[in-house]
Order: C-alpha cells, then sequence, then structure tokens
C-alpha cells in the first residue's frame, strides 16, 4: 500500500521543505492554468462571443479544475462547512443565500423584465450589467442581514 | 526560532550533511533549520532530537532570561 501511495506522488524527494515547496509550485502553475483558461473563457466566449470551439477546451480545463479542487476539499474535510463554527456557518449560509437571491433577481431582470440574452453585449453593457448586479447583491445582502438580525432578536 | 542543533551537532561530530542524510533531508534543509529560517514539523524535530541524542527541549525550548 505504501509502495502505492509512493508511485502516486508527484514528487520525488522524501525532505519535507522541499516536498512543501514542491506542492506549492505545482499548486501555483495549476491555479495560474485556471485563471488563464478564465480569462479565455471570459474574453472569447462571453466578451468577444466566439464559437464555442475555440475557447471549449479552456472552459473544459476550467471545469476540472474546479472539480478537482472541490472534490480534494472536501475529502481533505476543509471546506467551509469543515471549518467553520456553527454561528459563523449561518452567517456563510445567509450570505450564500442573498449571492443566489441576487442572481435570480439579475436573471429575471435580464430575461422578463429587459427581455434581452442573458449575457451582455460591449463594454458599456457588460459596465451597466456588473453595476446592477452590485446593487442587487447589496440589497439582497442588506436584506437578509436585517431579516437575521431580526430573528435574532426574537430569539 | 531559536535552536541549539548546530551546538548539539557539533558536539556529535557531524557534519549537516551527515546529519541530513541520518534524518532524510537535504543539507539546505538543516542548514536553514539552524539558520532558524526553516520551522521543521514535529516529525522532523523528534528525528534530530533522536539523531543528536538529545530532548526537544534541549534543542527547540526557549529559555527565559
Amino acid at each position: 500500500m505504501n509502495k502505492f501511495k509512493k508511485m502516486l506522488r508527484i514528487t520525488e524527494h522524501d525532505d519535507e521543505r522541499v516536498q512543501a515547496l514542491e506542492y506549492r509550485s505545482y499548486a501555483e502553475a495549476g491555479f495560474l492554468i485556471a485563471v488563464l483558461s478564465a480569462l479565455d473563457v471570459i474574453i472569447r466566449g462571453l466578451v468577444l462571443s466566439h464559437p464555442l470551439s475555440e475557447w471549449g477546451m479552456s472552459l473544459f480545463i476550467l471545469i476540472i479544475y474546479i472539480i478537482y479542487v472541490g472534490a480534494r476539499q472536501i475529502t481533505m474535510r476543509i471546506t467551509k462547512d469543515d471549518l467553520l463554527e456553527e454561528n459563523e456557518k449561518k452567517k456563510n449560509r445567509a450570505e450564500e443565500v442573498s449571492a443566489l437571491l441576487g442572481i435570480a433577481l439579475f436573471v429575471i431582470w435580464r430575461k422578463v423584465i429587459l427581455k434581452e440574452s442573458l449575457i451582455p453585449s460591449g463594454l458599456l453593457n457588460w459596465i451597466e450589467n456588473i453595476g446592477v448586479f452590485i446593487v442587487i447583491f447589496i440589497v439582497t445582502y442588506g436584506m437578509t442581514y436585517l431579516f437575521r438580525n431580526k430573528k435574532q432578536s426574537e430569539i | 526560532m531559536v535552536n541549539r542543533i548546530k551546538i548539539a551537532r557539533i558536539e556529535k561530530n557531524l557534519t549537516q550533511k551527515d546529519l541530513a542524510s541520518r534524518v532524510n533531508v537535504t543539507r539546505q534543509t538543516i542548514g536553514l533549520i539552524e539558520a532558524g529560517k526553516y520551522n521543521p514539523s514535529l516529525k522532523l524535530c523528534i528525528d534530530i532530537a533522536r539523531t543528536l541524542d538529545k530532548t526537544l527541549d534541549e534543542l527547540f525550548w526557549e529559555r527565559e532570561q
């Protein structure tokens, strides 16, 4: 079993300091690739609206990176749920709810009220939409914050 | 981190390379530990202490002046 584990290691050194530095360099390289892939998806895919065949591989790499990081964090027990205290978890959940609510309201605003596609087109449209999204997020976050405080004072 | 590894190593008549090979690390790591520029894991501290026939206290504990 130990031999098998040793075969799976991405480092050949026994020195813990060298191992840690090696792992860090691999992690930084992985993160850099993910950032470049994300930039490719955003710029070629969303801003310039190029065909999927051009930036599909970047999207694939980004998805694999996100899934792998997520899976490793779950198996290593370092997700927010594992590390936060109960009251911190509640606060975190409230923030997640407000973010999801914000996204939902943003989608409703674009699709139902403006009857436009979900992805903005052009720089000004992007800036306008980011501004709107920030306003929506502040409102939803404020509402969940007030709701939480009211609930706590009732208890 | 203050440590007395260098003194203990010299008392034992070992070079940095000797100590490094006995505890399975590189000579550079021993140099950095002696210079206080790298904090070793507890496992490595114990390995070093055993190799130098010292306790962890003797090697790593900072005595109050």
